[in-house]
């Protein structure tokens, strides 16, 4: 890097230009891709009526209301709720960053055809619509197995239809990513599979895992679908099914909608500035290295 | 030896997260609990901030009917009416803790999918407000009787399939146009009597004169499939002869190969809804994409002086600022029938009870609180001043507090209305309807058109209800 | 034992409902009664001749053509800028992924608002909302999925753009690369990987696209936007003709499968190993 020649430093103010170009351009795609999220965010703080007719003031006639935080927050009985989203999102992340990665891994650096068909069908499933089973899967684990309203076979049944997706993503990444020769190394030293994985391998994953973790937690924790048919009992609603008591046919409430959606998402954005360096760090340069 | 120490430190692992799991099962169990003393906390706060009369009321039934106490059963309550949800949850936690029964009430905006995946997993509510269709479509295999409770003998809107009792009536409701009188009767300066405008053509000149009088756009019409295709496009059934009888005749006649173009009344409102309605529309130049929230507030505010919905609407009114001392009341679509000026008027949702997965005791605790709304006083009271609607029920003292459905009341109490069941459509009829009605509306497609759709379809299909 | 939770939790919430569902397809159920007639392939002979699916089938391709591109192109050029070392980048990169915090009903909301009420106002788009018109609203869906979408796709984008290893982009500089060289030549064949995961992924949220179709457009104008999944929905759920609609659904899976399939052998042949 220190090594700039004088051909590079005419390129340098060239390059400066287009760098600030393109950060300009940058940034206006940033504002149209925030738009939608900004208005959630300004008409959580007004009154129905202004956000009818005024959707894009940035204030309500009578102040900002914030009010409408208490009021979603007591309304769709929050901490119950969360503890609920948090309780099955992270048991369901648990199990899939660690079995996942586990399944690919294998998936991966064994030759047989089971393996091979095993993988195939993970990610066909990718390409099921969730809708296509849905009887079914009530049917078998609700009508004769009496199984719903329990929020553990939730996490259970996140894992399965997760877990696809899961293998799918730490598959490509070992294959192109982890070199086999780190492992070959760990054999020849008398190191067992177990070990070799999570010593080894497991490290080097972090990157694909940390994306992992956000997709699949974006997912999970906006799902609506699914557990609104496991759980039907308040008690057990998730965020997602209890912002809906703020969705009637005739008469949403608009404002206390937006303000528990802002709540609902804060914790994921949270995370997600969190996570981030994990998913950009490259670590695995420095693996390969070594 | 490695790989040993290893293997157990992996089932160590393995095992402290299944406890973990079980850890959290415990957890679910405490917080179970904790959710049922605290709601059990606000239900009986409820019940004091409402002070004196809420508990008065509450005592009443339990002298009235021997006060069965059920011993703490959970009832399932599945409302499909969500303005109402807040409602429904203080009349039965009112009536189950006279009775040791715990309400749980949850809501859904489309009945029939939510019922088709609670009867798949064994856990349907065990009772459930519905639709029209839904009773049709779930009473065979799933749905209790209720002939000979009490109640039957109070109204004559109860759904019958194949000659057995169903659905208990909740609401009365009715496709109609919703008049905010006072901004009309200001444009106009003179007093506004529905009854004067029975026919399209008196409708129309009114429209035109308002316009005169300086409100280009007087009528509003909501863009939404559900009531665009579904609702303003129904009175030409309706009004055939004022009965159920008349509308199966209409799709019999088509049925057997008569145009329905050729039907005076489907013409004529087909006529009416695409040239007067769509040119006096506030929603014009976009009837398809208006905001339905705007729409309605066109009305709340006096822009416009008609709104083409039902008496379903004040909840919705009423959050845009509406009040019920405010002067609103709602006449028929207008059309040149012997039935002109009554309005359409029927049952529009449903209570049922489950026979699938309820136990004895669940039913008994729920034909009981069925009757309470009926006969008891408290019930009475309950059904009109907290749930807000128009009831089926002859025995019912109670008016309604809104404009709208007092109206309503009054239209019914003078005679005054034409069913609109028990005419049920196919659940593909909508659909199929849709994009000419659509076309029709904003002028890309004809009557015609929508007359070739219709006799086709009443030439595949059968109406329910019969 | 390595795949053994994965694989078994699959086979009992995926593998087991699926040959249910596919026994189903082979009934007269109609999704509600507590018996079903068998009655063969009656329902697939159906399914053949039902013109409203095959055009939502033909429909749906069409969506996916110009989302799984649009998305693409956008989400890899978003991630080479956003790994050029501009400034702000990881505040930029929160940003964009913002689209994917809001979900279902709320998104479809929100969007209609700003084709009904918004755009509609501003003076370089017509005054009719595009959610009006046959095409304007297919359009409309695609601009919606893609904004969506390439939020996500970008963080795969970005994650490959990172994940090159440094030693051969050094190298590269001390042969006197340029950095489009660095792009072009190391920098895309060494992270083919997200281009496969990334086209797999689009393509099959696209396909299954349901949520938008509903919450958005209804289906309308003039059920000209009704996608596969909703019209094989409204056939199971609404139609009450489960039999036949799972019949659908299981049609709809196998193409999918075909087209995913062909599309992961076409770029992963296409990948480098490191």
């Amino acid at each position: 890097m220190d090594k700039v020649n004088t051909a590079a430093a005419v390129g340098g103010t060239k390059k400066k230009v287009i760098r600030m170009i393109l950060s300009a351009g940058a940034f206006v795609l940033f504002v149209i891709y925030m738009v939608p999220f900004v208005l959630v965010l300004i008409n959580s703080f007004k009154r129905k009526v202004n956000i009818i007719k005024f959707p894009l003031k940035l204030v309500d006639d009578m102040g900002p209301q914030f009010i409408n935080y208490k009021n979603a927050f007591i309304d769709m009985n929050f901490f119950q709720a969360f503890f609920n989203s948090l309780f099955v999102t992270a048991l369901s992340i648990t199990a899939l960053i660690f079995f996942s990665s586990m399944c690919a891994y294998i998936l991966v650096r064994r030759d047989y055809a089971a393996c091979k068909i095993s993988y195939l069908l993970l990610i066909s499933y990718m390409v099921v619509p969730f809708q296509v089973i849905m009887l079914p899967v009530l049917a078998i684990y609700g009508g004769r197995l009496g199984m719903l309203n329990s929020r553990l076979i939730l996490v259970v049944m996140n894992f399965a239809y997760g877990t696809g997706f899961a293998t799918f993503l730490c598959h490509g990444f070992i294959k192109t990513g982890i070199p086999i020769s780190l492992e070959e190394a760990a054999y020849i030293d008398g190191a067992g599979p177990m070990y070799t994985f999570w010593k080894i391998v497991f490290p080097l994953l972090k990157p694909i895992l940390a994306t992992n973790m956000i997709l699949q937690t974006l997912g999970l924790w906006n799902d609506y679908l699914l557990p609104s048919l496991v759980l039907t009992r308040e008690k057990l609603y998730t965020l997602p099914i209890a912002i809906r008591t703020f969705v009637g046919t005739f008469t949403s409430d608009f404002g206390l909608m937006m303000a528990a959606l802002v709540m609902c998402v804060a914790p994921i954005i949270i995370l997600f500035i969190f996570l981030q360096k994990y998913i950009v760090g490259g670590i695995v340069s420095g693996a390969v290295k070594a | 030896m490695k790989r040993k120490v290893l293997a157990m430190l992996l089932t160590a692992a393995m095992a402290a997260s299944l406890m973990a799991c079980g850890g959290g099962g415990d957890t679910s169990a405490e917080s179970t609990e904790q959710t049922a003393g605290s709601e059990a906390d606000t239900s009986s706060e409820e019940t004091d901030s409402k002070e004196a009369d809420e508990s008065e009321q509450a005592e009443a039934p339990a002298a009235d009917d021997g006060g069965s106490d059920y011993g703490g059963i959970t009832l399932t309550f599945l409302n499909s009416k969500p303005e109402i949800t807040d409602a429904v949850k203080k009349v039965t936690s009112a009536w189950g803790e006279a009775h040791g029964v715990t309400f749980e009430v949850t809501e859904t905006s489309n009945p029939n999918d939510t019922l088709m995946a609670n009867y798949q997993s064994g856990d349907a509510p065990i009772l459930a407000v519905v639709d029209d269709a839904n009773v049709l479509d779930f009473a065979a295999e799933h749905l209790l009787p209720l002939d000979g409770e009490t109640w039957e003998g109070y109204t004559d809107m109860g759904k019958y399939v194949d000659g057995k009792l169903y659905g208990f009536p909740l609401t009365v409701e009715s496709h109609c146009i919703v008049v905010n009188k006072a901004v009309v009767e200001e444009n106009i300066g003179r007093e506004f009597a529905a009854g004067d405008y029975k026919s399209i053509e008196a409708f129309e000149a009114l429209l035109k004169e308002m316009r005169e009088n300086g409100m280009e756009t007087p009528v509003a019409v909501l863009p939404d499939i559900w009531s665009m295709v579904g609702h303003d496009f129904y009175p030409f059934y309706a009004y055939q002869d004022g009965t159920g009888e008349g509308a199966f005749a209409l799709v019999d006649a088509v049925k057997g190969g008569k145009d329905i173009f050729e039907d005076e009344l489907f013409y004529n409102h087909a006529d009416f809804m695409s040239r007067v309605v769509a040119e006096y529309n506030i929603n014009k130049a976009d009837p398809l994409n208006a905001d339905h929230d705007m729409t309605v507030l066109a009305l709340a505010e006096g822009e416009v002086g008609f709104l083409l919905n039902g008496t379903w609407t004040w909840p919705e009114l009423e959050s845009m600022g509406a009040s019920k001392s405010d002067d609103y009341t709602i006449m028929a679509y207008p059309n040149g029938s012997a039935s002109a000026g009554k309005v359409m008027a029927a049952p529009t949702k449903y209570i049922v009870v489950d026979n699938s997965n309820a136990t004895e005791e669940q039913q008994a605790a729920a034909k009981e609180f069925l009757n309470y709304l009926v006969m008891d006083e408290a019930g009475q009271k309950a059904l009109i001043d907290d749930l807000g609607i128009v009831c089926a029920f002859t025995n019912n003292p109670n008016i309604p507090s809104d404009p709208i459905n007092k109206a309503l009341m009054q239209y019914i109490s003078d005679g005054n209305t034409v069913t609109y069941l028990p005419l049920a459509f196919p659940s593909d009829y909508r659909d199929t309807i849709t994009p000419a009605v659509q076309k029709l509306m904003t002028g890309e497609g004809d009557i015609r058109a929508l007359a070739d759709v219709l006799n086709d379809y009443w030439k595949n299909n059968d109406p329910n209800g019969r | 034992m390595f795949a053994g939770p994965s694989m078994a939790a699959f086979l009992l919430f995926v593998i087991i409902p699926f040959f249910y569902g596919i026994y189903l397809t082979m009934t007269n159920w109609d999704g509600i009664a507590t018996t079903k007639t068998f009655v063969g392939i009656q329902n697939y002979i159906a399914l053949f001749h039902d013109t409203e699916f095959w055009g939502s089938i033909f429909l749906t391709f069409k969506y996916v053509i110009a989302v799984v591109i649009l998305t693409n192109v956008i989400a890899f050029l978003l991630a080479v800028l956003l790994t050029s070392g501009i400034r702000g980048e990881s505040f930029l990169r929160a940003g964009f992924f913002t689209p994917n915090l809001i979900g279902g009903i709320v998104l479809g909301f929100i969007w209609q608002f700003i084709f009904n009420r918004v755009l509609t106002t501003l003076p370089v788009f017509p005054e009719k909302s595009m959610l009006g018109g046959e095409i304007s609203a297919f359009w409309a869906m695609v601009i919606v999925q893609v904004w969506k979408e390439s939020g996500y796709m970008l963080l795969i984008y970005i994650a490959g753009l990172v994940g090159v290893s440094q030693d051969y982009i050094e190298a590269a500089k001390i042969d006197g690369a340029t950095s489009s060289q660095i792009l072009t030549r190391i920098r895309l064949p060494l992270m083919m990987q997200s281009f496969t995961i990334c086209f797999f992924l689009t393509l099959s949220t696209t396909f299954k696209v349901y949520d938008l179709n509903l919450s958005l457009t209804e289906g309308g104008p003039y059920n000209s936007t009704k996608m596969a999944v909703m019209t094989i929905i409204d056939k199971a759920f609404t139609y009450h003709e489960y039999g036949e609609g799972q019949a659908e659904a299981f049609a709809f899976f196998i193409i999918m499968l075909i087209v995913a399939l062909i599309q992961l052998k076409v770029t992963s042949k296409k990948e480098v190993e490191a």
